[in-house]
């Protein structure tokens, strides 16, 4: 009884902390079979376009299905950016596995001259902002050519810092005795990689990709830098452009960016929370 | 754990759901929007000659027109042609009823003979009054003379009495200052006083009576005088009967002629008085259209296009689907609906008269830099204006779209339009068709040839 109470007690304000932390996705969802007049309504006071406070209803009074009608059949600037975004994140998770995941690797299990050095540099890159590399990277990459081009976009994030360092948390993590148990056993380096490394570092590659997806969905400054024909721009960019008068479409469109993002975060959650209390303990 | 894997599981399947979705409808829109977005025809401005071809439909009239006269009052037995029959010089129009006619030429001499014998009357009469009127005169003239010196014998006598009592007076004067006696003279001065006063009573009497006689006599001869007005009725007579005789010898070449009236030249008989027992009229009894003269083609031009026709312009005749060039506007007249009647002179015996035809005048203006096709000319209830491509990238890449820019109009035609220098470039793409309605700032795509 007085567990019940207890459990009561705690469940109900974090409830409602959960519904508050909810509720813009529930508003992205109930906008997006809202017409646009009924949206203007509802939160033109806050764009400037009509007085008093701003309000929502998370059941429509004229619920209609232009809006998804608009963005699946009459919208192919919406695809062009989505599949953008795709490409864009394939690329980096792609890079990230097949550059990122041997660099956290050979950090964690192999000692060499300068290796406290080029951590600490991975540590230092990692926690500068865009904003300082942005210059030497827009510098670099027109010195290659790769300006205005997804690779511009690409090769900086598949050489990120960060999923190396979330996988070396858990490569570190692999009992010594496995390995050296592998290397009695006769097997050479890379077979212990790709045999041993791997699998049991499994839960922190995936977290780490699924952090990476999280990042490549909404990358905007990037994008904005290095891209400018509007063809190659991702979603993160297409979607601010939207204005009040097609704001009903603009939420659709949210809710269609948001739902990849959602499968991704439901297939890594379990090793997601692995992969933030590595990120804390960056902090 | 199990959880996970079904959660895992059923977000994976979700996931590729969506993706294949996503797929799917990037194809639907591509096809969607290439339905909805036009396809246009674009041209670059270029110079050319706006060239104007006005054409109108029109008859073949006369050029010149004269009448056949007949003498008035003739009985028509026969008309023997009709309004736009060709007839050939010496053809028979009509013929006159010869006994009619033979009546008439009788009646005619009748008529002068009467009016010879009227003259030769009215001529006697004439000598005679003149005769009379010369003696009346002459009688006048001597009664005036006669009188003039009547009464100059009547009034010497009464300046000579007055003389005398004068005299007789005066003189009586001198005898009193020769000392008469007082009594009996001044009753004898009163006496001769008096009797000179009776005497210039007299004279002046006579004078007056002269003066009085004179005068009616003068008048009676002015009276003589005048009496003796111009008499031309013998040569009106004369005229009369000039007239009668050319009337006569008309009815007579007529009647030689066998009462026909014929054509004196090649024509197209245009118009016919007469009708077959009817009297001919005081006017022409045919009207016909001489073919020496040549021809005449009349078409009326539309308002909109009067301003591109001038005498002098070059013109084409076609008819049947065969063509013939080498004619000149000849004369270009005004209408009151705006409109312009225009004439050509036709000496060519391939078009005859009341035949229909087409012509064609076509003038070629300076050559403008800036030209477009029609097709490419809009119009709203402000201005002219054209639709220019713009290129811009946007995210699905460099796509065109339509941007509205006005123009103004110097000269057009039904092909092109000639437009003000300035306005457009040279590599300008305008949009000159379009397979679907567009406006300004609508997407558009190049339709390839």
């Amino acid at each position: 009884m007085r567990k019940n109470r207890k459990r009561i007690l705690i469940g109900i304000p974090l409830l409602a902390a959960a519904v508050f932390a909810v509720s813009p996705v529930l508003f992205l969802l109930t906008g997006t079979f809202m017409g646009t007049r009924e949206i203007a309504s509802y939160i033109g006071p806050v764009l400037g376009d009509g007085e008093g406070f701003a309000v929502f209803r998370l059941i429509p009074l004229y619920p209609t299905l232009a809006n998804v009608v608009e963005l699946l059949l009459d919208s192919p600037e919406f695809f062009q950016m989505f599949w953008n975004t795709a490409k864009i994140t394939c690329g980096v998770l792609a890079g990230q596995l097949a550059f990122g995941t041997p660099a956290a690797w050979g950090l964690a299990r192999y000692t060499f001259p300068g290796k406290k050095k080029i951590y600490m540099c991975y540590i230092l890159l990692m926690m500068m902002p865009f904003q300082v590399t942005m210059l030497s990277e827009y510098l670099v990459l027109d010195g290659m050519g790769l300006l205005d081009t997804l690779w511009a976009i690409i090769l900086p994030g598949a050489f990120s810092t960060f999923p190396p360092f979330i996988m070396y948390r858990f490569f570190c993590g692999i009992p010594e005795s496995l390995i050296e148990a592998a290397r009695v056993d006769g097997a050479g380096e890379v077979v212990i990689f790709f045999k041993i490394g791997i699998p049991v570092g499994s839960s922190g590659i995936i977290s780490a990709m699924v952090l990476q997806f999280l990042e490549c969905q909404s990358m905007i400054e990037q994008p904005s830098v290095f891209l400018k024909t509007k063809s190659l721009w991702p979603l993160a960019l297409y979607l601010p452009e939207i204005g009040l008068e097609e704001a009903g479409f603009a939420l659709c469109a949210s809710f269609m960016a948001l739902i990849p993002a959602m499968c991704v975060f439901l297939c890594g959650q379990e090793y997601l929370e692995q992969g933030i209390v590595a990120a804390a303990i960056r902090e | 754990m199990r959880e996970n894997r079904t959660v895992r599981f059923y977000a994976v399947r979700i996931l590729a759901w969506f993706f294949a979705v996503m797929f799917l409808f990037t194809a639907i829109s591509r096809v969607t929007a290439s339905f909805t977005v036009a396809r246009v025809v674009v041209e670059n401005p270029s110079p050319r000659r706006i060239s104007h071809v006005v054409t109108a439909d029109g008859v073949v009239e006369k050029n010149r027109e004269f009448a056949v006269v007949c003498e008035q009052g003739l009985l028509v037995k026969t008309v023997y042609v009709l309004v736009g029959q060709r007839v050939a010089a010496g053809d028979v129009l009509a013929g006159i009823d010869m006994e009619y006619l033979k009546e008439r030429i009788a009646s005619v001499r009748e008529e002068i003979h009467v009016l010879e014998l009227t003259n030769q009357d009215a001529a006697t009469a004439r000598d005679k009054n003149a005769r009379e009127a010369a003696q009346a005169l002459a009688r006048a003239k001597q009664d005036y003379e006669q009188i003039a010196a009547d009464t100059d014998v009547v009034v010497a006598r009464a300046a000579e009495k007055l003389q005398l009592a004068k005299d007789a007076y005066y003189g009586f004067e001198d005898t009193i200052k020769a000392g008469a006696e007082y009594e009996n003279i001044f009753v004898e001065l009163a006496a001769r006083e008096a009797a000179m006063k009776a005497a210039q009573e007299a004279y002046d009497d006579a004078l007056c009576d002269q003066k009085a006689a004179k005068k009616n006599a003068a008048r009676a001869v002015e009276d003589a005088s005048a009496s003796q007005t111009p008499d031309h009725s013998v040569e009106a007579g004369r005229l009369q009967i000039g007239q009668k005789q050319r009337e006569l010898d008309r009815l007579q070449e007529l009647c030689d002629a066998g009462g026909e009236i014929t054509a004196p030249v090649e024509s197209v008989v245009t118009g016919i008085s007469v009708e077959t027992g009817q009297k001919t009229p005081d006017a022409a009894a045919v009207t016909l259209a001489d073919l020496s003269s040549g021809m005449r083609f009349t078409a009326k031009i539309a308002k909109q296009d009067a301003g591109y026709v001038s005498a002098g312009d070059e013109a084409t005749l076609s008819k049947n689907g065969a063509r013939f060039t080498g004619f000149f506007i000849e004369t270009v007249k005004s209408c009151e609906d705006g409109s312009l009647e225009v004439s050509v002179l036709l000496d060519d015996a391939s078009f005859s008269i009341g035949e229909t035809a087409t012509v064609e005048i076509s003038k070629q203006q300076a050559v403008s830099q800036t030209t477009v096709s029609r097709n490419a000319l809009c119009q709203d209830n402000t201005a002219w204006f054209v639709y220019v491509l713009d290129k811009k990238d946007t995210v699905l890449g460099e796509q065109y779209f339509v941007r509205r820019v006005d123009v103004g109009v110097k000269d057009k035609n039904a092909g092109y339009a000639a437009l003000e220098d300035g306005v457009l470039a040279e590599d300008t793409m305008i949009v000159s068709d379009s397979d679907r309605y567009i406006e300004a700032g609508s997407r558009v795509r190049l339709q390839t040839p």
